[in-house]
C-alpha cells in the first residue's frame, strides 16, 4: 500500500478497465493528471489531437470498431465545451464514450475563476451520466461506474469532471483493490416472455409481405449472424438503416437496400405495402420514417429494442419486445418457420430494376463530363474488394458513400447519424484505425465542407503515422444544402459557395502526401497511389459542382412518396 | 391531439447531485412548462422522491415516463391523473390588517388558519388541493391580497 496521487489513481482506475488508449489535450486544470500520464506512457498510449472536438469524435471512432468505450481527455474551460459537440454526438447515436475534463479546484467552484465552466450543468442533456468528482477517494466508485453506464444496456456518453485538488491529492492506494474491467456489454438477462416471441412469431410465419429493417442495435450487440439466420430461414427482404449499413452484407440477394430520406427506391416505396415489419435495433428515426402519419399504416410491428424508451415513441407496435438483439433473435429463431417469399421480393427486384435504370447505372458509370462522386465510391469500393473500414463525413458525398460502398466485411461503415456533425469523420478516423490496429484500411470520405472543420487532425495524424486514407470530394460546395436549395429553394444559393484552399498544399504542409485527381481517366491510377502508398494519404478528386442525390424522400413527405429525380 | 390536463409524475431517485436539472431537462426540451416540482425524503435512506405536476397530453406523458426512468439515478416513476391520487399543498396568503375580521370569518369559512397576526398585515395559512386554494384565493382577493405564495404539490396514488 503506497500513497498516490488522484491524478495516478485515475489512470490506474482506467488501465484496469482495459483503457490502452487516450485522446486529449492538455490544459491547466488538467496538468497533474498529465504529469502522471508521463510516467505511464508505457502503459497508456496518449495521442495528442489539435482540437478537444477530434478528441471527442476519436473516442468515438475508437469504440465503434472496438466495440469498447473510447476515453477522451481535456483541460477545463474551453477544453472541455470543445468536446460538447462529439459528446451531442455520441448520445445521439449511441456511443460509449468516457469523457474526462479537468475542472478548477473546489474552492474556486462558482466563482467564474480561470477557464471555469459548468461542464456538468452544460452536459447533463447530452450524456447518459455525468459526475463531478471534488475529492480523489471518489475515484474508486465513480470511475468503474462510469465505464459501466457508457457500456451498458444502450451506450453512451459518460462525463467525469475532475478538480484540480482532487487530481493532486494523495490518498493510500492499493492496487489490488479495483475491480475487473467491466466487459464492453454488461450481460444483462432481458426477460421476453412465451407469450410476446409467440405472438412475434405467429406474425412473421404468417406474413405475406414482411420486412425487416436492421439498425444501429445489431451491430452494437454483435447479432449479424443472427440477422442471417433470421433472413435465411424466414426469406425475408432486408433493409437497414444508416447506422445499421455493414450489418448485413450488401451483396446478399435478400439486402434490398437502405431506408430513409436517401435511401433504395424499394425499402421506401414498399414499406407502406408490407404487412409485417420486424424492426431490431432501429429506432424509427424522422430520416426514416417521413411523414408518420403515413408511414407503415397498414403494418403489424415487430419492434425489438433494448431501450424501453423507444417502443412506441415514434410508431405503433404489434409486439414491442425490450432486449438487447442477439438475446432476442435466439429466443425468437426456433419459433420461425422455414419459408421463401419469391412474389414479394420480387417487387423488391422490380423496383431495383427502376432504380438502377433511372438513378445507378448513371451514378456508376456516367457519361458526364466532371467527375461523380458516386463512380470515386464505386472504384475505390472494387479497389479494397468491399473489406475496409469506411467512414463518411456528412452531406451529399456521406449520402453517396453509403449507397455505392458494397460492404462485405461487418461493423465497417462509421459515419454521423443522429447528430449529423460535419467535420467528424477525420478525427473518427484517427480512433477507428488505432482500435483496427492496422488490420484492415482505413478509408475516410469527406467533403470540402465538413473537411475544413476539423482538417487540423491531420497535424495528429502524421504524427502517429496512421494509415488513414482521406478522399475529398470537392464540388466547391456545401452539396446537400445546394441541393435543397435548388430542388426547394427556388435555386437561391444562399451562402453555399466554398472559395477553397488548395488542399494539397494543405495537406504537404501537414507532412501528408496528397494527390489532385480532375479527370476521370486519372482515377484509377489516383486511387491505386492513395492504397498503395503506406502511412497517411489525402486523395482530393474534383468532382461535378452540382450533382444532386437521389433518390429522395422530401422532408414532410411520406416514404411511398420518394422521389427517382 | 388529445387535450391537456395536470398530469402528476412521482419519481424516486437515489440522493445526489444535479438529478433536478437531469429530470426538468426532459420536460423543458419539449417546451413544456412545469406548474410546481418539489422533492422530498421517503421512508428509505438514501431514496429520495420527486412530485412534478405538468399540463399534457396522456400519450406524450407516457413517452416522458420512459424517459424519466433511462436516468440511471431513477428507481421507479408513476404517472397520475388528478383521480388517482391524494394532492395537497400549502398556501401562504399576507393580507392588510384593516380588513381583519372578515379575512377570520373567511379563513374558518374554508378551514384555513391565522399563521401569523402583526399590526399591519396578517398571513393566512390553508392546507388544502388546488382547487381549494384557488376558492379561497379568489374569497380573499378583495380584501387585497399583497403576497400569495404555493408550495407546490404533494402527491401520493391511493
Amino acid at each position: 500500500m503506497r500513497e498516490m496521487s488522484g491524478s495516478e489513481i485515475l489512470l490506474e482506475l482506467l488501465i484496469t478497465e482495459g483503457v490502452s488508449t487516450i485522446f486529449g489535450y492538455p490544459g491547466g486544470a488538467i496538468m497533474p493528471v498529465y504529469d502522471a500520464l508521463y510516467d505511464y506512457q508505457d502503459r497508456i498510449r496518449h495521442i495528442l489531437v489539435r482540437h478537444e472536438q477530434g478528441a471527442s469524435h476519436a473516442a468515438e471512432g475508437y469504440a465503434r470498431i472496438s466495440g469498447r468505450a473510447g476515453v477522451c481527455l481535456a483541460t477545463s474551460g474551453p477544453g472541455a465545451t470543445n468536446l460538447v459537440t462529439g459528446i451531442a454526438d455520441a448520445m445521439l447515436d449511441s456511443i460509449p464514450i468516457v469523457c474526462i475534463t479537468g475542472q478548477v479546484a473546489r474552492e474556486f467552484l462558482g466563482t467564474d475563476a480561470f477557464q471555469e465552466t459548468d461542464v456538468i450543468g452544460i452536459t447533463t442533456p447530452i450524456t447518459k451520466w455525468n459526475y463531478q468528482i471534488t475529492d480523489a477517494s471518489e475515484l474508486a466508485a465513480i470511475i468503474p461506474k462510469a465505464f459501466q453506464i457508457a457500456q451498458s444496456g444502450r451506450p453512451g456518453p459518460v462525463v467525469i469532471d475532475i478538480t484540480k485538488n482532487a487530481q493532486i491529492q494523495r490518498l493510500p492506494w492499493d492496487p489490488n483493490q479495483s475491480r475487473g474491467p467491466q466487459r464492453a456489454q454488461m450481460e444483462m438477462n432481458y426477460s421476453i416472455t412465451d407469450a410476446q416471441l409467440d405472438k412475434a412469431a405467429g406474425l412473421i410465419n404468417s406474413s405475406e409481405r414482411p420486412l425487416l429493417l436492421i439498425g444501429h442495435g445489431v451491430s452494437i450487440s454483435g447479432a449479424e449472424k443472427l440477422v442471417m439466420e433470421f433472413a435465411d430461414r424466414t426469406g425475408v427482404p432486408v433493409a437497414s438503416t444508416l447506422l445499421g449499413l455493414s450489418a448485413f452484407p450488401t451483396d446478399h440477394s435478400q439486402f434490398v437496400g437502405m431506408l430513409g430520406m436517401h435511401g433504395n427506391y424499394g425499402p421506401n416505396l414498399l414499406t407502406n405495402r408490407a404487412d409485417v415489419i420486424i424492426a431490431i435495433g432501429m429506432r424509427f428515426d424522422d430520416r426514416v420514417t417521413g411523414k408518420l402519419e403515413k408511414y407503415a399504416k397498414q403494418a403489424k410491428i415487430v419492434h425489438i429494442d433494448i431501450d424501453p424508451a423507444e417502443i412506441e415513441k415514434n410508431v405503433p407496435v404489434a409486439v414491442g419486445i425490450i432486449s438487447d438483439a442477439r438475446q432476442a433473435l435466439e429466443a425468437l429463431l426456433p419459433r420461425l418457420e422455414k419459408r421463401e417469399i419469391p412474389s414479394w421480393m420480387q417487387e423488391f427486384q422490380s423496383c431495383r430494376k427502376t432504380e438502377v435504370e433511372q438513378v445507378i447505372e448513371k451514378a456508376l458509370n456516367p457519361s458526364t463530363e466532371k467527375i461523380r462522386m458516386s463512380e470515386v465510391v464505386h472504384r475505390i469500393s472494387n479497389a479494397t474488394n468491399g473489406e475496409a473500414i469506411v467512414l463518411a463525413d456528412v452531406g451529399q458525398h456521406q449520402m453517396i458513400t453509403a449507397r455505392y460502398y458494397r460492404f462485405r466485411h461487418a461493423n465497417s461503415f462509421v459515419t454521423s447519424g443522429g447528430l449529423g456533425t460535419m467535420g467528424f469523420a477525420l478525427p473518427a478516423a484517427m480512433g477507428c484505425s488505432v482500435a483496427c490496429r492496422d488490420e484492415r484500411p482505413v478509408l475516410c470520405f469527406v467533403g470540402d465542407g465538413g473537411f475544413q472543420m476539423t482538417c487540423q487532425e491531420l497535424g495528429t495524424i502524421a504524427q502517429e503515422n496512421m494509415p488513414v486514407k482521406t478522399i475529398i470530394l470537392n464540388n466547391t460546395f456545401l452539396g446537400m444544402v445546394r441541393q435543397w436549395q435548388q430542388l426547394f429553394f427556388d435555386k437561391r444559393y444562399s451562402f453555399v459557395h466554398l472559395d477553397n484552399p488548395d488542399f494539397i498544399a494543405l495537406s504537404k504542409a501537414f507532412r501528408v502526401p496528397a494527390l489532385r485527381v480532375s479527370e476521370r481517366t486519372e482515377l484509377e491510377a489516383g486511387i491505386k497511389q492513395m492504397l498503395e502508398t503506406p502511412g497517411p494519404f489525402v486523395l482530393e478528386v474534383c468532382v461535378d459542382k452540382e450533382d444532386n442525390v437521389f433518390p429522395m424522400v422530401p422532408a414532410g413527405a411520406s416514404v411511398e412518396d420518394v422521389r427517382l429525380s | 391531439m388529445t387535450p391537456e390536463r395536470p398530469v402528476t409524475f412521482c419519481i424516486w431517485t437515489e440522493d445526489g447531485p444535479g438529478i433536478v436539472l437531469r429530470l426538468t431537462t426532459l420536460f423543458t426540451r419539449r417546451k413544456l412548462s412545469i406548474t410546481s416540482i418539489t422533492a422530498s425524503e421517503t421512508e428509505e435512506e438514501g431514496i429520495g422522491r420527486f412530485t412534478i405536476v405538468v399540463g399534457l397530453d396522456w400519450a406524450l406523458a407516457q413517452k416522458i415516463a420512459r424517459q424519466i426512468e433511462r436516468v440511471v439515478e431513477v428507481h421507479r416513476v408513476q404517472v397520475c391523473t388528478d383521480d388517482q391520487i391524494v394532492h395537497k399543498e400549502v398556501a401562504f396568503f399576507r393580507l392588510d390588517a384593516a380588513h381583519a375580521k372578515e379575512i377570520e370569518g373567511c379563513v374558518s369559512r374554508h378551514g384555513a388558519k391565522i399563521a401569523n397576526k402583526g399590526q399591519s398585515a396578517l398571513i393566512v395559512e390553508q392546507t388544502g388541493n388546488s382547487i381549494e386554494i384557488e376558492a379561497l384565493r379568489r374569497e380573499l382577493e378583495p380584501f387585497g391580497l399583497q403576497e400569495f405564495l404555493r408550495s407546490g404539490r404533494i402527491a401520493m396514488k391511493v
